[in-house]
């Protein structure tokens, strides 16, 4: 064998520079974006589902409908209407359908698979600014997110409060399912918004976007 | 399986009984190479939840690469005892598969999701054995157990939905040193009087009980690993030199 001209101290030294370069070429990051696929339902019809508390006949639904998915066609309202009773309690229930698809589509039942961070809010107006709450449990809109509030009056006495909850922990509430309290008769609108809140929701309106944003009109006789 | 200790046993000591006379090739090596994960450590699986956390086994390993220093003292001409240090590291693989995962547990537009690497220290000592098959080609074995220190990958995700930032959580990286231990068989060839090559294969493994932090996790939904307790095992497969002392 012949002699070799190789030393261990070359070995050691060409050992810390491969080491070296296998540590720096292996801290790279791995990165990606992911875009939502397409064929998301569109949202076109919003019905409010109205039962009186004290009189299970005593029903109501009110439909806001808007089927150009684009936006730029005016919504139809010419069932965005409620007639409510004075001083009753009503459950209510919201549906959401996509009407785009034959047959339509019941959005609701992914809204309530996606609860943990969907929450609805309900903006009875005209209101006094005293009696706008606005809380991690109240279903009002801040004035910062389009509520008016008046000096005047004359006030729609409309009180509505959630009942559902999610599975967050805590629990948060929701909106599919709801209470409408009326009082002394009066006229207004109920603004509805659906927010989108994915890993935001903490019971607040402002983390998030908006799905949904309609109004009915209320009428307490 | 106390019949298979008892021959092991016995192979062992016939071997180094007969052959105490001579001593083999006491060396130090460096060497390197490429590991496979294995087992759940290294599947990557779509996780889509709406209404609830999952806690998935997948540990999104891809391949990964690693240096080792070795050495050994032969007491016989086919036994030695000796040590190995190695560190590598695995990135995280199918990370649009984790990204596609979030996107649709939480229905947004986009899903940017960033992901560093694993990375593993092992000290072991062992049994070495090495045997000369034909002229300058010898088969070489180790049988090692120690300490492996592993700590896992950060992930970051961010979340947007009608370009509004809806924010990052992130899943923390751990760390935990557990026990493990490594086998390998290989070829030794002398290329130099005091200089071999060799290819070594080994299975490595060790299962550490990872605690893993979450930050800004405010609803249930989508992936969320809190506890990861699976083998982190693999094959290494690896070329390198070593230098032969007494020769």
């Amino acid at each position: 064998m012949k002699k070799s001209n190789f030393s261990f101290r070359q070995l050691v030294y060409g050992s810390g520079i491969a080491f070296l370069m296998i540590m720096a070429g292996c801290n790279k990051k791995e990165s990606t974006v992911t875009p939502a696929p397409p064929g998301n339902e569109f949202l076109t019809t919003v019905e409010l589902k109205l039962t009186n508390a004290a009189d299970a006949t005593d029903t109501m639904t009110a439909i806001w409908r808007q089927l150009d998915p684009s936006g730029n066609a005016s919504p139809d309202t010419s069932k965005a209407i409620l007639n409510l009773k004075t001083n009753a309690t009503y459950n209510a229930q919201v549906v959401i359908l996509d009407e785009t698809q034959t047959p339509a589509v019941n959005v609701t039942d992914e809204i309530h698979d996606r609860v943990n961070y969907h929450l609805f809010y309900f903006q009875p107006t005209p209101i006094p600014a005293s009696s706008l709450v606005i809380s991690n449990t109240s279903a009002d809109i801040p004035t910062s997110d389009g509520t008016a509030v008046s000096a005047t009056g004359p006030y729609l006495n409309l009180v509505v409060s959630r009942t559902d909850l999610d599975n967050n922990n805590p629990p948060l509430q929701v909106g599919l399912m709801d209470n409408f309290v009326t009082g002394a008769a009066s006229n207004g609108w109920l603004r509805v918004v659906l927010r989108h809140q994915p890993n935001v929701k903490n019971g607040t309106f402002d983390p998030g976007s908006t799905d949904l944003d309609v109004n009915y009109k209320i009428n307490i006789n | 399986m106390s019949r298979l200790k008892l021959v092991s046993i016995i192979v062992f000591m016939v071997f180094s009984l007969g052959t105490m006379a001579q001593k083999g090739p006491s060396f130090i090596g460096v060497s390197g190479g490429i590991s496979f994960p294995t087992g759940n450590w290294g599947k990557a699986n779509f996780i889509s939840s709406t209404n609830g956390y999952v806690s998935d086994p997948a540990g999104f390993a891809d391949k990964g690469g690693f240096g080792s220093v070795d050495g050994a003292w032969f007491f016989s001409k086919h036994f030695g005892i000796g040590g190995l240090f190695s560190y590598g590291t695995h990135k995280t693989k199918n990370i649009n598969t984790l990204s596609a995962g979030y996107q649709d547990s939480f229905d947004v537009d986009q899903v940017a999701t960033t992901a560093g690497s694993y990375k593993m220290w092992s000290l072991m000592p062992g049994l070495y054995f090495d045997h000369r098959l034909w002229k300058k080609l010898s088969v070489t074995a180790r049988a090692l157990a120690g300490i492996t220190h592993t700590s896992t990958p950060e992930i970051s995700v961010d979340v947007t939905d009608s370009d509004i930032d809806d924010g990052t959580f992130v899943q923390q990286s751990a760390s935990k040193t557990a026990f493990g231990f490594d086998g390998g068989i290989g070829l030794r060839y002398s290329i130099l009087k005091c200089l071999s090559m060799r290819l070594l294969g080994d299975y490595f493994y060790s299962k550490p009980n990872f605690t893993i932090g979450n930050t800004k996790r405010l609803n249930e939904a989508g992936r969320l690993i809190n506890n990861y307790n699976q083998a982190l095992a693999g094959f290494n497969v690896s070329l390198g030199v070593a230098y032969v002392f007494g020769k």
